[in-house]
């Protein structure tokens, strides 16, 4: 008798099938991988098991019998367990007091004491090390996931879901939580693990399964596949082999940075003494579990943040104190890697957000008065050229927010990438995305680099770095700790580089 | 199509609702719906004079419901227009009274552009706390009110006390600082007009110039406005601004077209309907100029049924209430709608 | 020696009646803690106040009975409150708008209604309630009199506040309630049922707040006046915000207030020459000093006033 067993899930929404007629089970002591690209159907299959929403059609049986779960008390209740990719943890709480939370065996009155005895010896038994005094929001990711996982093993869970658990770890803290999921497999819970990195599917899971478009597309034994059949199922067709980085970069250095630092509210500077060069044609990527300074240090180049002491030159001119306004005049374009809080007004329409920010020129305004005849044109040529999908006949004046993140994507490309660009900083630009938006992003970037022009490219995605960069620098604690040419990198360089390990030691 | 006819229909519900509303308390006062009825349309229609009579009333109501559209445009989501009101009532009796040698027509000019000035300054109060130490708008501009009106009290009994007076108000306003009125025998005043060129410039600004687009961005999404190169601080403030000018402009008409007097109390309270008119009217001019009206009709009708029937006038602060209270509450009209609430709601209180 | 008994019983008499004067902001303050601690701004505690105030009035007022009266003022409290749930929790609508609207509609309501009850002719003030001294407690020197020769509801105060104070610190349901405000996701997929502790927050908020507004009639005031209410439920939300969303903490910015305002009383009553008008602004602007000194002190809860929807993030 399996553990777990969905059969036939149905769940659609306004019409549109996110689940449709999928069956899974997941045994005692077994790894399963759900795997399939963004918009698939995974998150909405694991959230319905949670009881978050409820299927429309079909049945999920728990060691045996039905059960029908309306809310993640009732989940967890049964013995199921959840760590969601964004993680579910309350910032300004205390570990210990995010683990006991409605704990069901809690008396009325909190035992700090006892609880804290139990929860260091789990954390003990599996190395997951944590201070049940902490503050969460003062903990590492790393240090968050583990807080998550030891918040289910509290709980005395049997099956535990993971959603996208190595996105935000490096490769060898990833290594350690695999050895974590291997005990745990031991011990006999069922874990169900959502990711789109094969590699690791490869490495982790006993058996597979497929969602492509809300449907189960395959259920393979891991032992019995490969990637190339992985990716196959999942979208259908071969994945574009590699990008045309055979252009060689120039040697004119286009931005540099030197010294430049961030002071933060808090003792430790966000961005600490950073120096370094785009070289016109070129890609540099960084690298580095995110939180390391990255974004801090992309708002600062885009001149959205102003950096505490260092310079800046952009082909020589010091850009050090431009606001987010001059820079963008001195050829900066910036893709954030937040697009709906950043980048665009999501109850304005497509052809506003398309001016964001060029609305004080002409074409689209002469003294300040606005000329909607042109703003509409650009639009509707811009929509035209980056095949945007507007829902709504074409129309350009779709709200963003009913668009999807690819065409929202693509629109705020369309907006930054013009004539005048001199350099893209792009900060995690395909997270997200389906795979079609991606490789439009990606070529994006690289046509950008092959025309002369430099791509700071920021990324949590390290195949997406290795792939694209001419060059890599690491971050880690706001600092600068290596820069690799893509020849000489090896993710398993790169990734000690991102746990803090200086080159070097590395041996580089 | 069917999106537009599901609108209209909680239209109709709503309106339904409010004039049920309006009838049950009608009733609780011992009085005739019917009877009413025909007072209430009396109150509005009965003459020339009473129709002038809804935009006399609905004037000052129009500058500071305007001024409340400008600032939540920009995200500032002020209550402050009654504050602003008084401070604008008070500087315009001030310069009317104190510039004695100036001809009439430009003392006019610079009592109005005074008051404007300095409401405008009482709003920054509240814009520089929130955009400087994003202190919470509402509590500070609804404290701010409250000092206004106790220092329009301290005002009226002591420099600004007309001194062959003991009541507490001014002097009275000099003929020729008054603003005129322009059709005999009706109080249709100078100011009305001022009223609807500022609708139509301030129309005029939101959607036709770069500053709208700016305020709209701001509004909407403050982080994507920095993030892209326009100031957040620099709309907010720009917003009171304007926003504090116009109600205090209303204050200032108020005073020399229909009081001639500076007095406690002048406001009536239309700074605060002021915020749910702008709401009402989804913080657009022209709404704004035609919620305005239809307050003040319904006001004027409501007068007349407390004269004649003694239903007291406060059932037209129950009726905005209502309606503002049902138009928040109309997705229970059909229950489905709600769980796809999610893409169209925003956290904080964006506008 | 005459001036010395002068300024002790000046002290005195300002003490009591700044803590007297700063009962409605407590209990106000304590049911908007409630509420936001759980993600639920209520802007409209002022509308909760003054229905509490007025229905207490009525209440009071018809039966005879101050008891009474304080049930109805707690309905009424309840009432508005729960309307502002059903605004913000269920339909997920702008907080600080549905406040704002409530706040006009209780002001048109209690106006309303109150002609009607009233008919034109006056009212007499209802009998307050009565002061029990605490033996031994209020014996104290000055603090004696001020906090412990006073009216029931304010040691019922003392004792939820103490209360409040252990449920959010030490219980496992308190924990909860605090985490709904902080990340209401997180408290949901730990299996708190977010919208359903939302409405008891909002339950309790309104039968705070309506007592705050019960007591304004019942133990100060002894009768009920059109927008009688005047700011103190906008104050209340200071003193949350300057207390760091904390009952002790709201106890003492509540008592600054107080202060504030017993200052302005006893200055006028020992005759100094400030206009009462400038006296009596005192209170309003120093919650502007209050909220500008709390900047920086970021104890808001993280998620007040997003609306919470399931399944989405």
């Amino acid at each position: 008798m399996a553990l777990l067993e969905m059969r036939d899930i149905c769940k659609s929404f306004s019409g549109v099938y996110a689940n449709d007629h999928i069956s899974l089970t997941v045994e005692k002591g077994e790894i399963h991988a759900l795997l399939g690209e963004n918009g698939a159907g995974k998150t909405t299959l694991v959230n319905i098991l949670y009881g978050i929403y409820t299927a429309d059609e079909g049945q999920v049986l728990w060691k045996g019998s039905p059960v029908d779960f309306h809310s993640p008390a009732d989940a967890i209740a049964s013995g199921i367990g959840m760590v969601q990719q964004h993680f579910s943890l309350v910032r300004r709480m205390s570990v210990l007091d995010n683990v006991i939370m409605n704990l069901q065996g809690n008396s009325f009155f909190l035992d700090r004491k006892a609880s804290s005895r139990r929860l260091m010896e789990l954390a003990d038994k599996y190395g997951m090390h944590v201070d049940p005094q902490a503050m969460v929001c003062d903990l590492s990711v790393g240090e968050q996931q583990r807080v998550e996982i030891l918040k289910a093993l509290y709980r005395d869970v049997e099956l535990l879901i993971l959603d996208e658990p190595t996105g935000v770890l490096t490769p060898q803290e990833t290594e350690h939580f695999f050895r974590i999921l291997r005990t745990l497999k031991a011990e006999g819970y069922g874990i169900l693990i959502i990711t789109h990195r094969m590699s690791e599917i490869m490495e982790i899971s006993d058996r597979v399964s497929i969602l492509r478009d809300g449907r189960k597309a395959a259920e393979l034994t891991t032992a019995d596949t490969d990637p190339a059949e992985l990716a196959r199922y999942m979208i259908g067709r071969n994945l574009k082999e590699a990008y045309d980085l055979d252009q060689v970069s120039s040697q004119d250095a286009l931005l540099t940075l030197e010294n430049v630092c961030l002071q933060g509210g808090g003792r430790v500077r966000p961005v600490n003494d950073v120096s370094l060069t785009v070289h016109k044609g070129e890609i540099l990527g960084i690298a580095g579990v995110e939180g390391n300074g990255q974004k801090e240090l992309a708002e600062i180049v885009a001149g959205v943040k102003r950096c505490s002491s260092g310079r800046i030159t952009l082909d020589g001119k010091d850009i050090t104190d431009l606001n987010a306004r001059r820079s963008y005049e001195a050829g900066i374009s910036y893709i954030s890697d937040d697009r709906l809080r950043d980048s665009l007004v999501t109850d304005m329409d497509v052809q506003e957000n398309l001016i964001l920010k060029e609305f004080r020129n002409e074409p689209f305004s002469t003294h300040r008065r606005m000329h909607f005849k042109a703003i509409t044109k650009n639009a509707e040529e811009k929509v035209e050229t980056y095949k945007i999908k507007t829902s709504g006949k074409g129309s350009v004046k779709t709200p963003v927010r009913l668009m999807s993140g690819g065409n929202q994507q693509k629109l705020i490309i369309a907006r930054e990438l013009t004539d005048s660009t001199v350099l893209v900083v792009a900060s995690q630009p395909t997270r997200g995305l389906d795979i079609g938006a991606t490789e439009f992003v990606r070529e994006c970037l690289v046509s950008q680099r092959n025309a002369g022009k430099g791509v700071l490219l920021i990324s949590a995605d390290l195949e997406e770095i290795l792939e694209l960069s001419d060059r890599i620098a690491v971050v880690f604690g706001g600092r600068i700790v290596g820069i690799l040419d893509r020849k000489d990198a090896t993710e398993q360089q790169i990734g000690l580089l991102m746990g803090g390990i200086r080159q070097k030691e590395v041996g580089a | 199509m069917n999106r537009r006819r599901t609108a209209a229909l909680d239209l109709l519900i709503i309106i339904a609702l409010t004039l049920l509303v309006g009838s049950i308390l009608i009733l609780a006062c011992g009085a005739g719906p019917g009877e009413a009825l025909s007072l209430f349309v009396q109150g509005i229609f009965k003459n020339k004079s009473s129709m002038v009579e809804v935009l006399v009333k609905a004037c000052p109501l129009i500058l500071t419901s305007l001024g409340c559209a400008v600032a939540y445009r920009a995200g500032f989501f002020t209550i402050g227009a009654e504050g602003q009101f008084y401070i604008g009532a008070m500087v315009t009796t001030a310069l009317s009274l104190g510039l004695t040698g100036v001809p009439g027509w430009l003392r006019i000019i610079i009592a109005l552009a005074g008051g404007f000035v300095s409401g405008a300054l009482w709003a920054l109060i509240a814009a520089v706390l929130k955009a400087r130490f994003d202190i919470s708008e509402i509590i500070i501009t609804i404290m701010l009110n409250y000092i206004a009106i106790y220092f329009l009290g301290y005002a009226v009994r002591s420099f600004l006390m007309d001194p062959a007076g003991n009541v507490p108000q001014s002097a009275k306003i000099p003929k020729d600082g008054q603003l005129q009125v322009l059709m005999q025998g009706t109080r249709f005043h100078a100011g009305i007009l001022i009223a609807f060129c500022s609708v139509v410039i301030v129309w005029y600004i939101l959607t036709r110039l770069t500053a709208g687009y700016e305020l709209k961005v701001v509004g909407l999404n403050q982080r994507a406005a920095s993030v892209n190169g326009i100031s957040v601080i620099r709309n907010i403030i720009l917003s009171a601004f304007l926003s504090g000018g116009l109600a205090a402009l209303a204050g200032g008409i108020e005073v020399i077209a229909i009081q001639k007097k500076l007095l406690e109390g002048i406001s009536g309270g239309c700074g605060y309907t002021a915020v749910l008119i702008a709401l009402i009217a989804g913080n657009r001019p022209f709404g704004v100029l035609a919620a305005s009206i239809l307050y003040a009709a319904v006001q004027s009708g409501a007068g007349s049924m407390q004269r004649q029937l003694g239903v007291p006038s406060s059932i037209v602060n129950i009726l905005i209430g209502t309606l503002v209270v049902l138009i928040l509450a109309k997705d229970l009209f059909h229950p489905r709608r709600r769980s796809s609430g999610a893409d169209t709601q925003k956290g904080g209180s964006g506008v | 020696m005459m001036q010395q008994i002068l300024t002790l019983s000046f002290m005195t008499a300002f003490l009591s009646a700044a803590v007297r004067l700063a009962m409605p902001l407590m209990y106000g303050g304590l049911g908007e803690i409630y509420a936001e601690k759980s993600g639920i701004l209520n802007i409209g505690m002022e509308g909760v106040m003054l229905c509490g105030a007025f229905f207490s009035f009525a209440g009071a007022w018809y039966s005879g009975s101050l008891a009474v009266g304080l049930v109805c003022g707690i309905a009424g409290g309840i009432a508005v409150a729960l309307i502002h749930g059903l605004l913000s929790i269920y339909l997920a609508k702008d907080q600080s708008v549905s406040g704002l609207a409530l706040n006009m509609l209780t002001l048109g309501l209690t106006s309303f209604l109150f002609k009607l009850m009233s008919a034109g002719q006056g009212y007499q003030q209802i009998q307050t309630l009565p002061s029990v001294a605490l033996p031994g407690l209020s014996a104290l020197p000055l603090i004696g009199e001020a906090f412990f020769n006073k009216d029931i509801l304010t040691y019922l105060l003392y004792v939820l506040l103490i209360l409040t104070h252990i449920f959010y610190k030490k219980t496992n349901l308190g924990l909860s309630f605090a985490a709904i405000g902080e990340n209401p996701e997180a408290a949901a997929s730990a299996g708190v049922p977010v919208h359903r502790f939302q409405w008891i927050a909002m339950l309790l908020n309104g039968i705070l707040g309506g007592i705050a507004g019960a007591y304004l009639v019942l133990v100060q005031l002894g009768v009920f006046t059109e927008d009688m209410v005047s700011g103190r439920g906008y104050i209340a939300l200071a003193t949350v915000i300057f207390g760091r969303y904390t009952p002790f903490g709201m106890f003492g910015a509540a008592l600054v207030f107080g202060a504030a305002n017993a200052l302005q009383i006893r200055l006028q009553t020992i005759g100094v020459s400030i206009s009462p008008y400038l006296l009596g602004l005192l209170p309003y602007l120093i919650t502007i000093f209050a909220m500008l000194g709390a900047v920086g002190k970021n104890a808001k809860p993280e998620s007040l006033s997003k609306p919470y929807i399931k399944g989405s993030r």
